[in-house]
């Protein structure tokens, strides 16, 4: 195993596409992609942060050919440092999809989660209400959260809170006033939600699909005294999963990159996201006309201005200096 | 006139003395460690000063990156670091001191459950031993179930105490490799002889531990340097209790989006700067002695009879030792992955092997083990080896700039964190030009492993410091003068002498490297996830018991192997190999 594939690139770079992913399904897609088009992927599955450090590491010889991961803002980064390709598949978004794609394709949005969605153990505690509800005496010592410097999809629900409470100041009053009433931080949502299912705390802020699949799991093989639900608070941000392509890679890696963005914004692809059974299949697709996986089907409004989107341009450039004072402050 | 054209005979036989003159197997070994080791760490750092040189900044040279790292959140991370780091060297030195001496010098029965449970103790991943001693007190833990609550216990653990304990414990290991390697090479005869001119027991242990300074402070700066390198720990105690320190500080910038290098480069220079700091305090202490006390006629020891109070003090150390150090981190595995909802109720829980069916079905682990301990076998047997050369060249009476030069990178790679080692090697082997003159080991197992075994390197050669400083250089002086060469020598009389250690140092990186996870996580290829990947991958979604269980599978997969190789060596090795450091029952 070693000796064979030892001195050899899988499959040269000259010869397969190179993708880079922090998404369960990526590697099903890959398969389907090959079987399809006979061209061969290489995929490399990371989570966001390590994924992310070996793109910048790469800058000067990038590898890469595609980047898919949820999170729009590494994308926005990326295109404002004019690293991405251009590129805009013919499918056809619903309204959601189409608020999220960027008009002129420096990213695709196949689906989106929901950051945060609320995970509280309704044995425990009662469903809040409010942003402001969990700051208050009810949830004192009861709730937790991601790590922004971790966690990606993290750094979003920050950047929905700015855009909700109207400004980067007015979100860190209201984080601080979480961290002055108990708030504790974990690093991902693995372990917020191990510190919410070992009762260390009782509402976790946590991405939509973890927080539905703890619920389901649990739903499924009741513990007594552990009930987890799901509940979004107004505002919730949309968190989009973007794929992108890497405007420096061969002729070839950017050609076979193009079908790859095609195959995945189909409904075959979708089906086969939703069909993969791993957390990350609970999604809401962009495709005009695809239904998510059943777990998944209570998504909260958009209508009824429950959810919103947030302009990753806008908000990427702050994303350091955000983090920063989270690790100094909250974390 | 008729052209002489040379013959293609001549020029072959031009360039072949042209290799063999000029590129001795020295140069090969300092080619091999320029290109393993060297080139990684000083691009990876010089990218603090230009980040423009990489591509991670404008600036051709700037001190920019330092005015962010001189920031008062990371120097109190870096002092924390310092302090953790000199605490738990000095703490686990000590106590491996203990331990060796009760193991090797006495006839205390517990030495045969310590020589069974010392690799188990390097296997257990730093994070898996602290979560074990959350598992008991954190609240809905352990102790909770039982109605015991003792907040100011959960304090100390999120704090210091609780990160320079658990660090204390990890480095335990690895000092009592490298004093217990060069205890086994001091023969008896130096205590006997303190004991015969009416010195106490205590004095011929302060003569023991006299003669054993190389050894312990070798030992004291590898658990320095592990110490301050450490992530998991910091991981699980620094961000809770908000004690941070550098490791995470850096991670935390390694991670974060935006990713900055040129900050996580200066940060490590001062990491790297306490690791100078170790170096001179060890190169002062040892300056101008001599402990060469190693050689064929060193005698078997004689095992001191302990006194039935001195029995049950020594077994009830080495005891409540494993209890603290192992019985909590297998506490720790066992509650993750096998008792089912452990801590959400009181009462309700349940013990079963699921996890362990599931994943030994599972091609998340079958494929991954199988090719980590391929890889782990490779790079045990190549980092010995150049090992066993670097620690020769450090015990060297000549203090030439090589031995410093090595000695220092050595250490660098020790004190750096894995996770920006990796990032090094990504510097360094995926150059533009480097891929247009046809080199792509970028994306390669080949680099993995490289990297693997530059990594391993540096503990690896201090394990076996200790015992190279014991050996008498006449020794392999008189082979060399009746006629023997320098491969023959080693062969026959510096081989000998140290195959035991040599064993232990293989050991120890097989087990190192198998669940190694930051430069795995960064340089694996395509289809070649390691083991620790995929227990990571199954870690971050959400499933803790099918994770954990695949660790406990690695280990005691890893403690086979062990008790492998040992059975070999005893079955194998000649006798006469056999016979240092034995002790007379």
């Amino acid at each position: 195993m070693i000796l064979g594939g030892s001195v050899a690139p899988a499959a040269h770079a000259a010869d397969a596409l190179e993708l880079y992913a922090a998404l369960d399904y990526s590697t099903d897609v890959a398969t389907a992609f090959t079987a399809k088009t006979g061209i061969p992927v290489n995929v490399t599955a990371l989570s966001t942060g390590p994924l992310l450090a070996k793109i910048t590491a790469e800058k000067n010889n990038p590898q890469w050919g595609v980047y898919w991961a949820d999170g729009a803002e590494p994308c926005a980064a990326f295109d404002l440092d004019k690293q991405l390709l251009h590129y805009k598949p013919s499918a056809h978004l619903n309204a959601i999809g189409q608020k999220l794609a960027p008009k002129d394709g420096a990213f695709q949005v196949p689906g989106f989660t929901e950051m945060v969605g609320v995970v509280y153990n309704s044995s425990k505690v009662r469903k809040p209400t409010s942003w402001d509800d969990l700051a208050s005496a009810d949830f004192k010592n009861q709730v937790g959260m991601n790590n922004p410097s971790i966690s990606g999809p993290t750094y979003p629900f920050l950047a929905g809170l700015m855009q909700q409470f109207g400004g980067e100041a007015a979100m860190k009053t209201y984080v601080s006033k979480l961290k002055d009433n108990g708030m504790r931080v974990f690093d991902k949502n693995s372990k917020t939600l191990a510190a919410l299912t070992t009762g260390v705390i009782n509402v976790a802020l946590v991405q939509s699909s973890a927080g539905i699949t703890t619920a389901a799991k649990y739903k499924a093989a009741p513990v007594a005294g552990l009930t987890p639900e799901v509940t979004y608070l107004s505002k919730t941000t949309v968190l989009p999963s973007c794929l992108a392509i890497d405007g420096k890679a061969s002729t070839f890696q950017q050609n076979a990159a193009k079908k790859f963005a095609d195959f995945v914004m189909s409904s075959e692809a979708v089906q086969i996201m939703l069909k993969s059974n791993t957390g990350d299949s609970l999604f809401w697709p962009t495709l005009l006309g695809s239904k998510p996986a059943p777990a998944a089907t209570r998504m909260p409004s958009f209508t009824a201005g429950i959810i919103q989107i947030v302009d990753p341009y806008k908000y990427a450039p702050l994303q350091g200096a955000v983090q920063d004072w989270f690790a100094k402050n909250i974390a | 006139m008729q052209k002489v054209e040379p013959s293609r005979d001549s020029f072959s036989s031009r360039a072949l003395l042209f290799l063999r003159t000029k590129i001795s197997p020295m140069t090969i070994f300092w080619l091999v460690i320029v290109s393993i080791l060297v080139l990684p760490i000083l691009l990876f750092l010089a990218v603090a000063f230009s980040p423009k040189l990489l591509d991670q900044g404008p600036e051709w040279f700037t001190f920019n990156s330092f005015k962010a790292a001189a920031d008062p959140y990371f120097l109190r991370s870096i002092w924390h670091s310092f302090v953790m780091g000199v605490v738990s060297a000095i703490f686990a030195t000590a106590i491996a001191l203990g331990v060796a001496w009760i193991v090797l010098r006495t006839n205390s029965s517990a030495r045969k459950v310590w020589n069974l449970a010392i690799f188990a103790l390097l296997l257990a991943p730093s994070y898996l031993i602290a979560l074990g001693w959350e598992r008991i007190f954190e609240r809905a833990g352990v102790l909770n179930i039982f109605g015991i609550d003792i907040p100011f216990v959960r304090d100390l653990l999120y704090g210091p105490f609780g990160i320079a304990m658990i660090l204390t414990f990890k480095g335990i290991p690895f000092a009592y490799l490298v004093i217990s390697n060069a205890m086994r090479g001091l023969g008896e005869e130096f205590e006997q002889a303190v004991r015969v001119h009416g010195g106490s027991r205590l004095a011929a242990f302060k003569m023991m531990s006299t003669l054993l300074l190389p050894a312990l402070w070798s030992g004291i700066a590898i658990v320095f340097a592990e110490s301050i390198s450490d992530f998991g720990v910091a991981s699980q105690l620094s961000s809770p209790g908000r004690y941070s320190v550098a490791t995470f500080t850096l991670y935390r910038s390694v991670m974060s989006i935006p990713v900055s290098f040129p900050l996580c480069a200066a940060i490590s220079i001062i990491l790297l700067l306490l690791i100078v700091v170790a170096l001179l305090a060890q190169s002062r202490a040892l300056r101008g002695r001599s402990f060469r006390v190693l050689s064929g006629r060193t005698r078997p020891i004689t095992r001191q009879k302990l006194s039935p109070f001195g029995s049950f003090a020594s077994n009830a150390s080495i005891y409540a030792l494993l209890i603290l150090t192992l019985g909590v981190p297998v506490f720790g595995a066992i509650s993750a992955s096998m008792i089912q909802g452990l801590g959400t109720v009181i009462s309700n829980y349940q013990i079963n092997f699921d996890n362990y069916i599931r994943v030994i079905k599972s091609p998340l682990l079958r494929s991954p083990l199988l090719f980590s301990a391929e890889a782990a076998l490779i790079t045990a047997t190549v980092a010995v080896i150049l090992a066993a050369i670097s620690s020769r060249m450090l015990v060297s009476t000549k203090n030439g700039p090589g031995k410093k030069f090595l000695d220092f990178f050595l250490l660098a790679a020790v004190g750096l964190p894995g996770i920006v080692f990796a990032i090094g090697y990504i510097f360094a082997y995926n150059l533009p030009l480097a891929q247009r003159y046809g080199f792509h080991l970028y994306g390669t197992v080949a680099l993995l492993i490289l990297a693997y075994i530059a990594t391993a390197l540096p503990s690896t050669t201090r394990s076996l410091v200790g015992n190279m400083n014991q050996f008498q250089e006449s020794l392999s002086e008189a082979c060399r003068v009746h006629g023997s060469n320098g491969i023959k020598t080693w062969l026959t009389v510096v081989l000998p002498l140290i195959s035991r250690p040599l064993l232990a140092a293989w050991c120890l990186t097989y087990c190192g490297t198998l669940l190694e996870l930051p430069v795995s996580q960064i340089l694996f290829p395509p289809g070649h996830a390691p083991l620790a990947v995929g227990i990571d991958h199954a870690l971050g979604n959400y499933d803790f018991g099918g994770g954990t269980a695949m660790e406990v599978f690695a280990i005691i997969s890893a403690l086979i192997v062990v008790a492998i190789a040992f059975g070999l060596y005893e079955k194998l090795a000649p006798v006469g190999w056999k016979q240092l450091g034995r002790a007379d029952r």
